[in-house]
């Protein structure tokens, strides 16, 4: 099971939960998964959101892989200058 | 990933392709281009920093022979809602086409409120002057504690905070709201031995590039439009002409000139909507070029900001808690560089315990654009000054204080994930190594550490390579060349292909002859483009394994790619003899056609940048006008492709940091006027304040990208600010918390010190 991490700014959409389990083979699957368990969030995440998957981070991510034992943590996009 | 190899070109100082035609004046910049029939285009600025506009008169200006087109905000559609995918910022597509063009209300002294295009300058000038606008001045917010305050005048009166825990029922000029934390703060503060804590202010900047804003456009009959112009992301400009015209992104070309800097101010558009808009009402091309007032007041600065930091530690050194309020100006739309600042803050130590408070903040400034790491420099020096005020309370060298808390790979970064492999411990090691930070001071001199972090970007990139007839290269990218790019692109194309660096030529192609390529920012380029270089030459050397394998008359897995030629693996008829490039491209013909090799990415795992720079200053007394003697650049280049390249983008970032350190900031008056709108008053360093700047390359290969590359450009600027003011601490015994760190400021300080 991958481990997501959600930073505060998307707690509003998880009752405050920080962190949890999702088995999912793609950022796709893993939102699709967080999506059924609260509502909403995808809105939130699907070209909003960059994602660090196991400390890659992705600035616009959708059909990456995520591993059984991934990491994903969400992250504001970062372009620079 | 990263491959264990010996290179044979990438490594080597070559020289730029384009580097002779730069320095002889031959290079095309925005300026230099121009059309028959062409216009002059010319923009009225906004004399208040905020004001609503009650009418605006043209008629009078209209009447001017010579003058072809006028604009004004109601020439423009009606830009909805959106938010713009790319930029920290959090930028919007409605405040980007009211920033071009001020509809209703003018939010900056400078704001655009018409434009004209005639026949000349000086006709352009006078219709200008004939343009009549009334309006209603209000009060300007130029600083954040005004525009955080209770009862401020706002900006924006249909604004709430986003981010809050409860939904605001009051408008404000905090635009958003962001916290990161960890851990327990207040038993992290308990557990400390030691607390320090400071307030830290740096002004409103520039990133002072020597070119304008500059472009010329042109639409036809038909609808069809090209725009040329010098920018860091010609794509970029493209969709963000489409969007605030609204028109179709297939209508429009992009040609980007060469570049004379940027350093994130490149990254929107002021004047290319202005310009499209003036040829379609004018049916002429249309040239407009911004005067370097204009580049002052109306281009994007970056933001001053109000940082508050705390630390704990134990006596050892051990950090128990670090906490930050930092406060961001937006200018008057929101979208600083907040949330990066916030992320970088603590990013290179180990905290078990951290609170982030970060707000984006509205003032009648221009709104802020990228400048180099964005938001990483401000909130860094408050951080890396008060770490030197705390080696100091625990009498601990600076950099062993950082070598205690520095994170590794493996380690959890502040802002969430778990680092790769990096190399600040080897950056600290090598500055704590170097010859530099041993050399005996003299009276009035002080020595400054400082640490740098940026995450740098990968994002989207294409490349294709093309083999000529006679085994030369052209690679086709879409990356204006800032910082050499060109030559980096060569080089790699020409380590993967086995060709001379010099048999390698690359074309930065425009929006319809290039595949779609984020901008040239982020520290990017080199890790992104250049890694859809390498799968283009990978795709090319696939291509020619095949080719010389049917000629042969063999299978393809009985061939292998050894020094740019295919050759026959062992056990193959002993009269194969090995197919250069050169050779397979002369008979392509009749192979199955032209070789072409092709690739697009979106890239992952851009490694972060590590630097630590350490400074020595001396202070005069009696001006407290500071000197930079000595300064040393040390940063994880992962690979340097080109190490001269490398070590220019250190020395730049160093120069332009210290610039921001010692003497770089906006003066306005009390109506929000800026006065200081030109280099002579806006004091960057130049050459002969500098001493040359030493450099460190350090290569921990970043194992996402096939050599090993990680992003260069950026973290450089992000550690001379701190070391600087931390070295003119040393210097004169009293901490300056507010840069720049002037003359004035300095000897105020000094004086104040002495009683």
């Amino acid at each position: 099971m991958a481990k997501v991490f959600f930073p505060d700014h998307l707690t509003q959409y998880t009752a405050g939960v920080r962190e949890l389990e999702v088995h999912a083979e793609s950022f796709r699957d893993l939102v699709a998964q967080l999506e059924v368990r609260y509502p909403g969030i995808s809105q939130a995440l699907l070209g909003k959101v960059a994602v660090a998957i196991d400390g890659d981070i992705i600035h616009d991510p959708f059909l990456d892989p995520v591993r059984a034992d991934s990491e994903v943590y969400f992250l504001h996009r970062i372009d620079g200058g | 990933m990263s491959e264990a190899r010996e290179f044979k070109v990438v490594g080597t100082r070559v020289i730029r392709p384009d580097g002779v035609d730069k320095v002889t004046g031959r290079a095309n910049f925005g300026a230099d281009f121009a059309l028959p029939g062409m216009l002059c285009g010319k923009v009225l600025r906004s004399p208040y920093a905020h004001a609503r506009i009650k009418s605006i008169d043209t008629k009078q200006a209209a009447a001017i022979e010579g003058v072809y087109a006028i604009l004004t905000g109601a020439d423009f559609p009606k830009v909805g809602h959106e938010e713009i995918t790319g930029g920290e910022g959090g930028g919007d597509f409605a405040d980007l086409a009211t920033n071009v063009m001020a509809r209703g209300k003018v939010v900056y002294h400078g704001h655009a409120v018409a434009a004209v295009a005639a026949t000349s300058a000086a006709i352009a000038d006078a219709a200008l002057a004939a343009i009549k606008v009334d309006y209603e001045v209000l009060k300007p917010v130029m600083d954040l504690d005004a525009a955080m305050a209770d009862g401020a005048t706002l900006i924006n009166e249909r604004m709430f905070t986003e981010g809050l825990p409860e939904k605001p029922t009051r408008p404000s000029n905090v635009a958003a709201f962001m916290q990161f934390k960890r851990g327990d703060i207040t038993k992290g503060f308990a557990e400390a031995d030691v607390v320090v804590e400071g307030t830290y202010c740096t002004p409103t900047v520039h990133q002072g590039y020597i070119e304008p804003h500059a472009c010329v456009a042109s639409i036809n009959q038909g609808g069809q439009a090209t725009i040329w112009c010098c920018t860091q992301g010609h794509f970029d400009v493209r969709s963000m002409t489409a969007k605030v015209l609204g028109m179709d992104v297939a209508d429009i070309r992009v040609i980007p000139s060469e570049i004379g800097g940027g350093f994130g101010g490149k990254t929107t558009v002021y004047l290319e909507p202005l310009a499209m808009l003036l040829s379609k009402k004018s049916g002429r091309p249309v040239k407009m070029t911004m005067t370097r007032d204009e580049v002052f007041r109306a281009s994007g600065p970056g933001s001053a900001t109000k940082s508050v930091i705390k630390i704990g530690a134990k006596k050892d050194g051990t950090i128990t808690a670090m906490s930050a309020w930092l406060a961001y100006e937006a200018g008057a739309y929101k979208g600083s560089p907040m949330a990066p600042g916030a992320m970088c803050v603590f990013a290179p130590y180990n905290v078990p315990n951290f609170l982030i408070d970060g707000f984006d903040v509205l003032v009648n400034k221009a709104k802020v654009a990228a400048y180099r790491a964005p938001g990483a420099p401000q909130s860094m020096y408050a951080c890396e000054s008060l770490l030197d005020d705390l080696a100091r309370k625990l009498e601990m060298d600076p950099i062993d204080l950082r070598l205690k808390n520095a994170v590794s790979e493996g380690c959890q970064a502040s802002y969430g994930p778990k680092f790769n492999a990096i190399g600040f411990k080897e950056c600290l090691e090598a500055a704590k190594a170097h010859p530099n930070y041993k050399v005996k001071l003299g009276p009035n001199e002080g020595r400054g550490v400082a640490a740098g972090f940026w995450f740098n970007a990968g994002m989207q990139s294409s490349a294709e390579v093309h083999i000529n007839e006679n085994g030369t290269v052209t690679v086709i990218e879409g990356n204006p060349d800032i910082g050499g790019s060109r030559a980096s692109m060569a080089l790699m194309a020409a380590e993967e292909l086995g060709v001379p660096y010099d048999k390698v030529r690359v074309l930065v192609a425009d929006t319809e002859s290039a595949g779609y390529t984020n901008t040239t920012g982020g520290s990017r380029v080199t890790f992104a483009t250049g890694m859809a270089v390498i799968q283009a030459a990978r795709d090319i050397i696939a291509q020619c394994k095949q080719r010389a394998a049917a000629t042969w008359g063999i299978e393809v897995d009985m061939v292998d790619w050894q020094d740019g030629q295919v050759i026959p693996k062992p056990g193959v008829n002993a009269d194969v003899k090995p197919l250069t490039l050169a050779a397979i491209a002369a008979n392509a013909g009749r192979t199955g056609g032209p070789l072409l090799g092709r690739a697009s990415l979106n890239a992952r795992g851009a490694g972060p940048g590590f630097a630590v720079n350490i400074a020595d200053v001396r202070v005069d007394p009696e001006t407290g006008k500071v000197d930079v003697l000595r300064f040393t650049a040390i940063q994880d280049a992962g690979k340097a492709i080109h190490p001269s390249y490398v070590e220019g983008q250190m020395q730049g970032g160093a120069v332009q940091g210290l610039g921001w350190a010692l003497n770089e900031e906006y003066v306005y008056d009390a109506n929000g006027v800026l006065q200081n709108a030109g280099f002579l008053d806006y004091r960057m360093p130049v050459a002969s304040d500098m001493p040359m700047i030493d450099t460190q390359i350090i290569e921990v290969a970043n194992p996402t990208h096939p050599y090993g590359v990680r992003g260069v450009g950026e973290v450089p600027i992000v550690a001379p600010l701190a070391a600087a003011a931390n070295a003119v601490r040393a210097a004169i015994g009293v901490r300056i918390h507010d840069l720049p760190l002037s003359p004035p400021r300095v000897l105020a300080a000094i004086e104040a010190a002495n009683g």
